[in-house]
């Protein structure tokens, strides 16, 4: 299912602070540790009012091989790479070698430093979020999934922003188990809102076209 | 911490400490090339009984980074 530019959850907040300057930086499967070190890079003498982090689930994320391994795959000569593509990515292969691509502890360490880096903003961190069904493709991502949870709820506390449960509820996870659908996003931006408008006296910044 | 910081940062790049400052980066320090930032990483972790991980190396582009990537290391 296509989730429109105007149905995410970052335009949707743009829509409703739209006296509010935003910065959005995205990557697709990349480490916490890498996205961190680029938005620090960018924005450390920004110090803006608000960050929020989507982040945690490729730290997380059983693989059968390693980046490095996968990379010498993916240069093996065609008739040999289609035989290996198969297994990079088969479960019971994921399930026996349970390779991550970052620990506990350098997870939690870089949300440490992250909030350090940025200790005069207010950071919502959302909770990373996987359909049960995810597991039969991943196994032993939900345990993973909740671990690293319980990391960022150590580290950020109430700052962390509980989304799995809800998530899941409104069935707003794609069916590939890890995107968001566009009722995903409405929650997401919903409980963000309700966090950030009215706690912190976003008056004249909120505003919606239809009111 | 922050003293022990801008000490090492001033005896690789050869300036004085006062120099060094929460905005100090390669933009303003013009000894602070790529050889001189692998010659910072390897005094920070010596100073600090560190080791970096290969992806942090790139972002210690200012003291502000450095300090709390350190400190991260030491909570």
């Amino acid at each position: 299912m296509v989730v429109r530019l105007e149905e995410t959850y970052p335009y949707l907040l743009r829509d409703e602070f739209r006296g509010a300057k935003f910065y959005q930086l995205s990557f697709g499967n990349i480490t916490t540790e890498d996205l961190v070190s680029q938005a620090m890079s960018y924005l450390t003498h920004w110090e803006p009012d608000f960050i929020i982090v989507q982040s945690g689930l490729a730290d997380c994320k059983p693989e059968a091989f390693t980046e490095a391994q996968k990379a010498i795959i993916n240069r093996l000569p065609g008739r040999f790479l289609g035989q290996m593509k198969k297994y990079v990515y088969h479960p019971s292969l994921i399930k026996r070698r349970q390779i991550f691509r970052v620990s506990e502890q350098s997870f939690r360490k870089t949300l440490k430093k992250f909030k350090i880096v940025f200790s005069k903003s207010r950071i919502f961190w959302l909770e990373i979020c996987a359909a049960p069904s995810y597991e039969n493709e991943r196994p032993g991502i939900l345990r993973r999934v909740a671990d690293y949870n319980k990391i960022i709820e150590d580290v950020y506390g109430d700052s962390m922003v509980k989304l799995q449960e809800k998530v899941l509820q409104v069935d707003g996870l794609n069916a590939d188990n890890v995107h968001w659908r566009a009722n995903g996003h409405r929650l997401a931006a919903d409980m963000l809102i309700d966090r950030i408008g009215p706690k912190y006296d976003m008056h004249g910044i909120r505003g919606r076209a239809n009111g | 911490m922050e003293d022990r910081i801008k000490n090492v940062m001033a005896a690789v790049f050869g300036v004085s400490p006062g120099e060094i400052s929460d905005d100090s980066s390669p933009h303003e320090i013009a000894a602070w090339d790529s050889i001189k930032h692998l010659n910072l990483v390897l005094a920070l972790e010596e100073e600090f009984d560190i080791r970096f991980e290969e992806a942090e190396i790139p972002s210690l582009v200012n003291f502000k980074i450095i300090a709390a990537t350190i400190k991260a290391y030491a909570e």
